[in-house]
């Protein structure tokens, strides 16, 4: 498993967390480099050099995370055929007005009624990805 | 919305050469009243006889060498209120916008398109653009006949929902544009005093998050971001873009423009959330809707609309079922595809032949008319994704909004 994909993993396991609010969050993926505080988001140097920058999101009017955007370096290389070993096969997420965008969405952690979840979505231009949003998803 | 491109290329300083020259063209007033049905024919009456080039695609080129001027490209939806095909998504008397991807929906990346044609469409120095060549003319036919495809196909839609009157969509109430206009105008007075693009966002989400919560949608996650405004279905996320935020507007149309694209965004969200209560209403659990809208919206989400089903006998059903299905649609995604590849092809080919125009280039005039009669001919497949149902909504009532604020 390439470093990328482990720092993934420790990402998606973060926030399946029942709780989890922006600083932890921050501290746990890596440097911060800004927060742009109530209702949007906090910007992170990633510990994982593969990527360039995280965005924390909030929950609205909170300070729980929402979910955390990975953005590629510009040299470094996530294919979906790593990410399907990694978080299973996915699913088309892709919709209208994409262009030369496509999404492939992972179920990593479903949510369940007892438990939280994270769902990934990639996000793929031109056959590359680019970024990788991680969603918290609360239990159901 | 508005996808404003984050640095301006040193190449795009030529481009307004085009765009200043496109915006020379007088426009012709009655263009935006004209239905598609009519564009067609004008297109063909301009293809098969270029030099009876009517005051339409001049209108054209002008609309869309100002709107490039302002990173917003689109042509007018127009043609909401005229034919019956126009008024397939019940919009009629609604407007236009951005756009929808599925799961992620977008704003204007056919305006973001449209504007990077514009940009790249002056000639070097000395040379003349060629017109369209066999090839693009071949397909710009297809183009035409594809139009005709899907006018059948929102006539169909028409017919379908004949009897099915949707009611007053939250967002809709007039309340709800007045109060969400007077909050936006202030952010634009106050401009200053917000100092930095991230606060002036962040007001514009709180105004956002109110109309929302007013109108009993999940307020969605809001970060600002370097290059868009849309809204992202699957992540429940409006990004806005800071572009937008950065230099005050320089006039009311300028601001009325950013207010209303973060509205037909909101609406977005408005048009998922409903189509979640409408699964819902029909028996579907939590898990069912999450997995069943395009783009998987958030399982929080869709828990939300189990706690307030739409009855299935509520008109409004009629409504979201088509923005259902026009999500699912592969013709739907086949059609923008077919757009940004191959429409937007004329379009530079249109911008090239006026740029060449105006430097009084030997046959400039002559490519100017083929070209813009082949941008005639492709506009009304644009003019017709328009009127594909979540965007005709969204732009719809992104009209509204905007008529509030010049108000």
């Amino acid at each position: 498993m390439s470093p990328a994909v482990a720092y993934l993993r420790r990402a998606v396991e973060l926030l399946a967390q029942e709780t989890l609010v922006i600083g932890d969050a921050v501290a746990a993926l890596g440097t911060l480099v800004e927060d742009l505080g109530p209702m949007l988001q906090a910007v992170v140097r990633p510990s994982e050099p593969a990527f360039a920058r995280a965005d924390v999101a909030r929950l609205p009017r909170t300070d729980d995370v929402a979910d955390v955007e990975l953005t590629l370096a510009a040299d470094a290389v996530v294919s979906l055929e790593e990410l399907s070993a990694a978080f299973g096969l996915g699913q088309d997420a892709s919709g209208l007005h994409h262009g030369a965008r496509s999404e492939r969405l992972f179920m990593p952690i479903p949510a369940t009624p007892a438990h939280a979840g994270c769902a990934l979505f990639a996000t793929l231009v031109g056959g590359r990805v680019t970024k990788l949003l991680l969603r918290r998803d609360p239990p159901l | 919305m508005s996808e404003h491109e984050g640095a301006r290329p040193a190449a795009a300083a030529t481009a307004e050469v085009a765009t200043a020259n496109v915006q020379a063209v007088p426009a012709a007033p009655t263009l935006q009243r004209q239905s598609a049905v009519r564009q067609i024919h004008r297109s063909l009456q301009a293809w098969r006889s270029p030099s009876a080039e009517g005051e339409g695609d001049e209108g054209e080129s002008a609309e869309g060498g100002d709107k490039a001027d302002e990173g917003e490209v689109a042509p007018e939806a127009t043609a909401q209120t005229e034919t019956p095909d126009e008024a397939a998504p019940k919009v009629a008397a609604k407007r236009q916008g951005s756009s929808a991807r599925g799961g992620r929906i977008g704003s204007s990346t056919v305006r973001q398109a449209l504007r990077k044609v514009m940009r790249s469409t002056t000639p070097p120095p000395g040379t003349t653009p060629a017109g369209p060549n066999a090839e693009q003319l071949a397909q710009m036919r297809s183009l035409e006949l594809a139009a005709d495809a899907i006018k059948k196909r929102n006539q169909a839609i028409l017919a379908a929902s004949a009897g099915g009157v949707p009611g007053p969509e939250a967002m809709h109430a007039s309340a709800q544009i007045t109060q969400f206009v007077a909050a936006a105008k202030t952010i634009f007075k106050d401009w200053d005093m917000y100092q930095t693009p991230e606060a002036r966002i962040r007001m514009m989400a709180f105004a956002a998050s109110d109309t929302l919560t007013a109108a009993g949608v999940p307020t969605p996650v809001v970060v600002a971001d370097d290059a868009e405004t849309s809204f992202r279905a699957g992540a429940w996320r409006l990004s806005i873009s800071k572009q937008s935020y950065s230099a005050k507007p320089a006039n009311e149309d300028k601001a009325a423009n950013i207010a209303s694209t973060v509205y037909h965004e909101a609406r977005h969200a408005e048009q998922y959330f409903n189509v979640a209560r409408m699964l819902a209403g029909k028996g579907k659990n939590a898990t069912e809707i999450a997995a069943e809208v395009p783009g998987g919206i958030p399982p929080r989400i869709a828990a939300e609309a189990c706690l307030k089903p739409m009855p299935p006998t509520d008109p409004d059903c009629v409504q979201f079922q088509r923005i259902l299905d026009a999500l699912r649609d592969p013709a739907t995604k086949k059609l923008t595809e077919d757009i940004l590849d191959k429409v937007f092809a004329a379009g530079r080919a249109t911008m090239a032949a006026i740029a060449a125009g105006r430097a009084n280039a030997p046959d400039a005039q002559t490519k100017s008319d083929e070209a813009k009669a082949a941008w005639l001919i492709a506009n009304p497949l644009v003019e017709q994704q328009k009127r594909l149902d979540p965007e005709v909504d969204a732009y719809g009532i992104e009209n509204l909004v905007k008529a509030a604020f010049k108000a």
